[in-house]
């Protein structure tokens, strides 16, 4: 597992976001973590907080024995990553979004302006879905490989596709009729939308639960 | 024995109730704050102090965007017991449906480890 010191120390020395955004490259969970931890760096506050936290989540990612036993099923290594910056209507400071995604989990940093969030989500990865996939990447055009992926996770990858391609979209959240419409054709069946919703209400559990372990480490 | 569901299920599934409830309509509820009031429990239970305890709305957007896709499929099964469109399905049936979802949901220990 890496310390949540030897990311500090990883932070201090780079700035991944401009190494790797400008390559074009594919993001580690250490980059990604990394600059996250370098963000949270001009925030003394928050430091320890997004460290511990990270460190967590590291534990998680590389399938540590160290990590909380709710978590330890296994998980893979995030290989890729989306990124964006939200802008919302009633909140008018540009929010960084990052994404990073393998094989059916993925996991999303929002760096507010005042606290970084990290989300681990799971979502199946099965022939059915990469064939929808590749439906609804010819259907969106270009940066629809990069939008739509595995299963639930689509939803997000469409909003940071769009705020990514569309300056415009910057101006609102990610357009509900998107996911729904995606959503729809994925659960073509009652079964398959029972599961889709048992998937997504899972994903929502588990966002909480880390809301939550996330406030305990800050008191 | 059915062990009784987590705070974090009972959210989970209340945020999508909620979704569905109001027709996914973005501006008749509110995640965000929602989401406050989990936190707000969760740590007056462990005594913490509610400093920044505040979801702020891009968090609250990410968080709708979760509650969006499953409240999708919540929308599309019901629509699908129904056997009609949604703009068809009542106030009072579709808060019927969704009653018998939830407690459905509940008891299966949704959410568990």
């Amino acid at each position: 597992m890496t310390s949540a010191d030897e990311m500090a120390a990883t932070a201090r020395n780079a700035d991944p976001l401009h190494d790797h955004r400008d390559a074009g490259e594919a993001w580690t969970a250490d980059t990604m973590a990394a600059h996250l931890v370098h963000l949270h760096g001009a925030d003394g506050a928050r430091e320890d907080m997004g460290l511990e936290f990270l460190a967590e989540v590291h534990a998680l990612l590389r399938h540590d024995p160290a990590a909380p036993p709710a978590r330890r099923e296994p998980r893979r290594r995030y290989s890729t990553i989306g990124w964006g910056q939200l802008r919302t209507s009633d909140n008018p400071e540009d929010t960084d979004l990052y994404l990073a995604s393998e094989n059916g989990t993925t996991i999303i940093c929002f760096t507010p302006a005042d606290r970084a969030l990290l989300a681990a989500v799971v979502s199946p990865d099965t022939p059915e879905l990469r064939e929808l996939q590749d439906r609804w990447a010819a259907k969106l055009g270009p940066g629809g490989r990069h939008a739509v992926s595995e299963g639930h996770v689509a939803g997000y990858r469409l909003g940071v596709r769009d705020m990514e391609a569309t300056p415009a979209y910057r101006t609102a959240p990610p357009d509900a009729d998107d996911v729904i419409g995606y959503l729809t054709d994925l659960a073509g069946t009652p079964a398959a939308m029972e599961r889709g919703m048992l998937d997504a209400l899972g994903s929502v559990t588990e966002f909480l639960q880390l809301l939550k372990d996330w406030g305990g480490k800050s008191s | 024995m059915t062990e009784a569901p987590d705070l974090a299920s009972v959210t989970a599934v209340a945020l999508v109730r909620e979704a569905v409830a109001r027709r996914m309509d973005p501006e008749a509820y509110n995640p965000g704050k929602m989401v406050t009031e989990y936190l707000r429990k969760v740590w007056e239970d462990d005594g913490r102090p509610e400093e920044g305890l505040d979801v702020g709305p891009a968090l609250g957007a990410l968080i709708g965007m979760l509650v969006t896709m499953a409240g999708a499929s919540v929308q599309a099964l019901i629509c699908a017991g129904a056997g009609k469109p949604l703009e068809d399905v009542t106030d009072a049936e579709l808060h019927e449906r969704l009653d018998s979802l939830e407690i459905d949901l509940l008891l299966r220990g949704f959410g568990h480890d």
